[in-house]
């Protein structure tokens, strides 16, 4: 009997084990003649990328996308366990900043110093989506999006209560008192992950430290520990005790900071111009909102990102202009036409089109080129010290610690990350 | 006397029934948001002054948009596949080993017993890269057989505390008053230890069942091909960049608990047996 | 003549019996071997590596450098979110405990007498179990939420001013996160009580109640020895749960309000998938090991020995 178990048992396995084999037999068979390309995308884009690629495969026979979806969070730890095994696909969706920053720091993705100067990139792409992409001398990915951000507001509101569009910081706090004193919530914002919240205390340590003082921050070249930044950070605590943001804001879902301002419990909040097709998506009436920069002084600068496509290190020439020539074919016009939801738009290309309906995109985009740009926080500062960055929104909102206390917080971060 | 009797037993089963249903709606206060939300559209989710307002209108969109679009039907037939595979494997091979640990002459019980339960102890995220790393060497990687393997093992720590846990309540009577009718620990094993645990065995099922059906982390590392993925990943999908369709996302959520609960109503009606039928052999 | 042949046949026989012995000692091994293969593979190689690894700083790629108990030394005497998070799991570990233990148990007690409808209602309590954690979160954020979710919607009904921010205040999220968890988790516990009941010898029971026991009696003194083996099982699940807490954690506060949530899990996930300490995430996980085994194992060989 125990025999004849341990056989069953056995061809069990076998029996699995041929399913296995079943399920990669096709793409083998196939896979002979072909350069095959991995490809891990977002997921939300799929409906846009299994189409492209399948035109892309038959346009060319010589080379195969495969592609491999995540989640937003998945798609981060994925590369992350794929970076420690050395399985990294040949070419991989990331962020700009800190968040890509990591793999080329640490040497995994292709340099494409070379090919942007033969292709002559700089007069494809725009100047601000490159500078996002660049480290360290090295443009490390390709750029797919750039994107600005500044305040949506809901115009009918400001109009029913007679508030005009703030052109000064005092003109900003007076436009909140207003808002609050008739019962509306003047910023809808969620500290869940901090970096919703982060989006406006970045603009307060903006308007107190003024550009320079603020980029030198962000690249360690001077402390965090300093007035401006308590200043921004006192600031920040009182809007919380004014009742400024949503009761409660601390863990609420960034997702979710739309639900109030559509049903008009909120009059403002910080996103970039990819807003206007999440209003699009949700059928929004956009005669209900308009856009200001925050008037943070000086030019007014814009918190700015960017997207890129990243390429392993190990491509061999073959793939790595496999890989571009996808990128190249998945961004032309006609794609982003016909898939254009599931864009961030418009591409960071000189020659991009303004997506049709959203009155705010090139509104925003014209101000940030007028006013500039700086990069946002949780991607010019390193993980580990934007999470303490957090901890310290999250902190002052329940006075746990005063603005003296965060400052300083933050810059120990920031010292023992650099002396890791 | 009689109708006394009855008037108190009337009030007391009243008052019993009245507190559990009570209890019972207090409970699934969070599902019934669950249900509101998956058959609203849209534009009541937004204008909804509180999650629990009434829909205009039933939403069947988002289940049907759930299984088209978002392939819940290929994640649920994956995930039936790999579970109705893994949990009966499972544990059998589990209930050999509390079998050994409990009735058969083997040194060091409890030390191996324990060894054993390391394994519930490990957070699997420390697992991840090592996996990886050894099944891209074997060629294990997107194959259900790899994922079969790891799901056997991180299993194995909790099917033998809970079988060797049944197994050790059973009176040693038993076996040996069959060992003086000859049988083999063999059959020992088969015929009498496994009947008798079958609470146990079914609370295993539906646990295991659920377990493996509702896994995120090893499925999300090994499987990258979209057709072999399962439900939990499935769902994660639906989750969106800058905003996530909450009618779409419940509607899939229920849709792919139904499988779990139909393994939960065949099997918990095992518990009722128990050892009643097996002092009766 | 027949005394001889008896003789011989009795030697024979004892010599089969001593080589059957030594078979039967190999074939239950045998019981052990399919676990121990497929166990050895994927629990024991991750095991050894995460030890391994602890001892090194390490970014996940580029070449690690070896630093002996470094990483254990910083985390406990340096690290303050290590030590909140080592404290906050221990809150949790005891509020798990304690909590769902009685919860489960006493659902359990009600729902196994025979009643009509007794399998719905065991449906019901277990139902919370099924759902999906991301569900799960959704939910219980939705339902936790200061302005239009359901707690503070309720007392606003009820005519009460009271109002919280629970999971968003440091005070009291924990505990609210807690209430989600129960929520999601007893139904488990519940079912394990229920299979542990079965086995109470209804002799037993009856023979109590003859004797002039209460409920009460016959619970303390019938019930809960036979349950004996059931609650090591609850007990190291529930211990294990506790210490390994992340999914919950992670959907409804990640972490926060500045770590007033954090455990060990999420902070070993932030280290190494966040901050790509590998070395330092990889310490806290063996370091849960460690405790786990510290806490559980005299248990367990303090109930092995007491039979």
């Amino acid at each position: 009997m125990k025999k004849t178990m341990t056989i069953l048992l056995l061809a069990a396995c076998v029996g699995l084990a041929s399913l296995a084999a079943n399920g990669n037999s096709e793409e083998k068979g196939m896979a002979q003649t072909k350069t095959k390309l991995s490809f891990w995308a977002l997921t939300t884009r799929r409906e846009a990328i299994d189409p492209i690629i399948a035109e892309f495969n038959k346009e060319n026979p010589t080379l195969e996308v495969v592609p491999s979806y995540y989640g937003i969070d998945g798609i981060k730890d994925a590369c992350k366990v794929a970076a420690s095994s050395k399985t990294l696909p040949n070419m991989w969706f990331n962020w700009g900043g800190a968040l890509g920053g990591f793999y080329s720091d640490n040497g995994l993705t292709y340099n494409l110093n070379d090919i942007s100067s033969e292709k002559n990139w700089d007069q494809t792409f725009s100047k601000g989506a490159l500078n996002l992409c660049i480290r360290n001398g090295e443009l490390t990915g390709y750029p797919t999006s750039y994107n600005v951000l500044g305040f949506y507001y809901r115009k009918d509101i400001f109009a029913k209560y007679n508030i005009a569009v703030p052109q000064t910081f005092e003109e900003f706090e007076q436009a909140c008192k207003t808002l609050s004193d008739n019962g509306i919530i003047p910023i809808s914002t969620a500290g869940k992950y901090g970096w919703h919240v982060m989006r406006f205390v970045e603009l307060l340590i903006e308007h107190y430290a003024g550009a320079d003082l603020h980029d030198q921050m962000n690249t360690f070249q001077k402390s965090y520990n300093n007035d401006a930044v308590i200043k921004a950070l006192t600031k920040y605590q009182e809007f919380v005790a004014k009742g400024y943001f949503p009761q409660g804001f601390v863990t609420t879902d960034p997702n979710d900071t739309k639900l109030l301002m559509y049903s008009g419990k909120a009059a403002m909040t910080i996103e970039g111009q990819w807003n206007d097709g999440t209003l699009q998506n949700d059928k929004q009436d956009f005669n209900k909102y308009g856009f200001f920069a925050f008037p943070s002084g000086g030019t007014n600068r814009m918190s700015a990102f960017a997207e890129m496509t990243q390429f392993n290190v190990n491509n061999t020439n073959e793939e790595l202009n496999g890989c571009i020539k996808f990128m190249d074919y998945y961004y032309n016009q006609d794609n982003v036409a016909k898939y254009a939801p599931f864009y961030t738009l418009p591409l960071p290309r000189t020659d991009a089109t303004m997506p049709e309906g959203q009155p705010f995109v090139p509104v925003m985009l014209q101000t940030a080129n007028t006013n500039g740009t700086f990069t946002i926080t949780d991607q010019a500062l390193p993980t580990e010290v934007a999470n303490v960055l957090f901890n310290v929104q999250d902190g002052l909102a329940y006075n746990q610690l005063t603005p003296t206390q965060g400052a300083k917080m933050i810059q120990d971060a920031i010292n023992t990350y650099q002396n890791k | 006397m009689n109708k006394h009797i009855t008037k108190k037993k009337l009030i007391i089963n009243t008052i019993f029934y009245a507190s559990l249903i009570l209890l019972s709606v207090i409970w699934l206060t969070p599902i019934i948001t669950l249900f509101l939300t998956a058959i609203k559209t849209n534009t009541d989710f937004f204008n909804g002054a509180s999650l629990f307002s009434m829909p205009q209108s039933i939403a069947w969109s988002n289940f049907s948009k759930a299984m088209m679009k978002g392939n819940l039907l290929v994640y649920m037939k994956n995930d039936l596949i790999i579970s109705c595979l893994k949990v009966p494997l499972g544990i059998f091979i589990e209930a050999l080993a509390a079998y050994g640990l409990t009735r058969l002459d083997i040194k060091h019980k409890t030390a191996i017993f324990i060894f054993f339960l390391i394994g519930m102890m490990l957070p699997m995220q420390v697992a991840l890269v090592p996996i990886n790393i050894a099944y891209t060497k074997l060629h294990l990687l997107n194959t259900y057989f790899g994922l079969f393997y790891v799901y056997l093992g991180f299993g194995i720590s909790f099917g033998i505390l809970i079988l060797r846990g049944f197994f050790l309540g059973i009176p040693k009577e038993m076996d040996e008053a069959a060992e003086l009718e000859g049988c083999s620990k063999w059959k020992i094993f088969y015929k009498i230890i496994l009947p008798i645990a079958k609470p146990a065995i079914a609370t295993l099922i539906i646990t295991d069942f659920l377990a493996t059906w509702n896994e995120y982390l090893l499925a999300s590392v090994i499987i990258n091909d979209n057709k072999l993925k399962t439900v939990p990943i499935g769902l994660m999908t639906f989750v969106g960049e800058h905003g996530t369709d909450y009618g779409y996302l419940c509607a899939g959520v229920l849709i792919s608990v139904i499988p779990v609960i139909i393994v939960y109503l065949i099997f918990q009606k095992n518990f009722v047996e128990g050892m009643s039928g097996a002092v009766k052999s | 003549m027949n005394t001889s042949r008896n003789t011989d046949m009795m030697i024979e026989t004892k010599g089969k019996i001593m080589k059957q012995k030594t078979q039967l000692k190999m074939n239950n091994y045998v019981f052990l071997l399919p676990a121990a293969i497929i166990y050895l593979s994927t629990i024991v190689g991750p095991l050894f590596y995460s030890y391994y690894i602890s001892f090194f700083k390490w970014n996940g790629i580029s070449a690690k450098k070896f630093i002996g108990f470094q990483n254990y030394i910083q985390l406990f005497s340096a690290d303050h979110i290590f030590k909140t998070a080592l404290i906050n799991n221990s809150i949790w570990i005891v509020l798990t405990l304690v909590i769902t233990t009685i919860v489960a148990l006493g659902l359990a007690l009600i729902l196994n007498k025979s009643f009509p409808g007794r399998t719905i209602f065991r449906g019901l309590f277990y139902f919370p179990c099924v759902i999906a954690l991301i569900a799960v979160s959704i939910i219980w954020r939705w339902m936790y939420n200061p302005t239009i979710g359901f707690f503070n919607a309720f007392f606003k009904l009820i005519g009460s001013s009271y109002s919280q921010d629970w999971i968003s205040n440091p005070e009291t999220s924990l505990y609210a996160v807690f209430v989600a968890s129960v929520w999601n988790g007893v139904g488990q516990t519940m079912i394990l009580f229920l299979a542990g009941l079965q086995t109470v010898s209804k002799d037993s029971l009856e023979a109590a109640t003859i004797d002039g026991a209460n409920a009460l009696k016959k619970f303390i003194y019938v019930t809960i020895p036979y349950l004996r083996e059931t609650f090591i099982i609850v007990f190291a699940t529930l211990i294990i749960s506790a210490m390994k807490v992340f999914d919950i954690i992670q959907g409804l506060t990640a972490g926060g309000p500045n770590n007033a949530t954090q455990m060990l899990p999420t902070y070993m996930y932030y280290q190494t998938f966040q901050y790509n300490n590998v070395g330092k995430g990889t310490t806290i996980s063996c370091i849960m090991v460690l405790f786990m085994l510290i806490v559980i194992v005299p248990y367990i060989g303090f109930t092995t020995k007491n039979k």
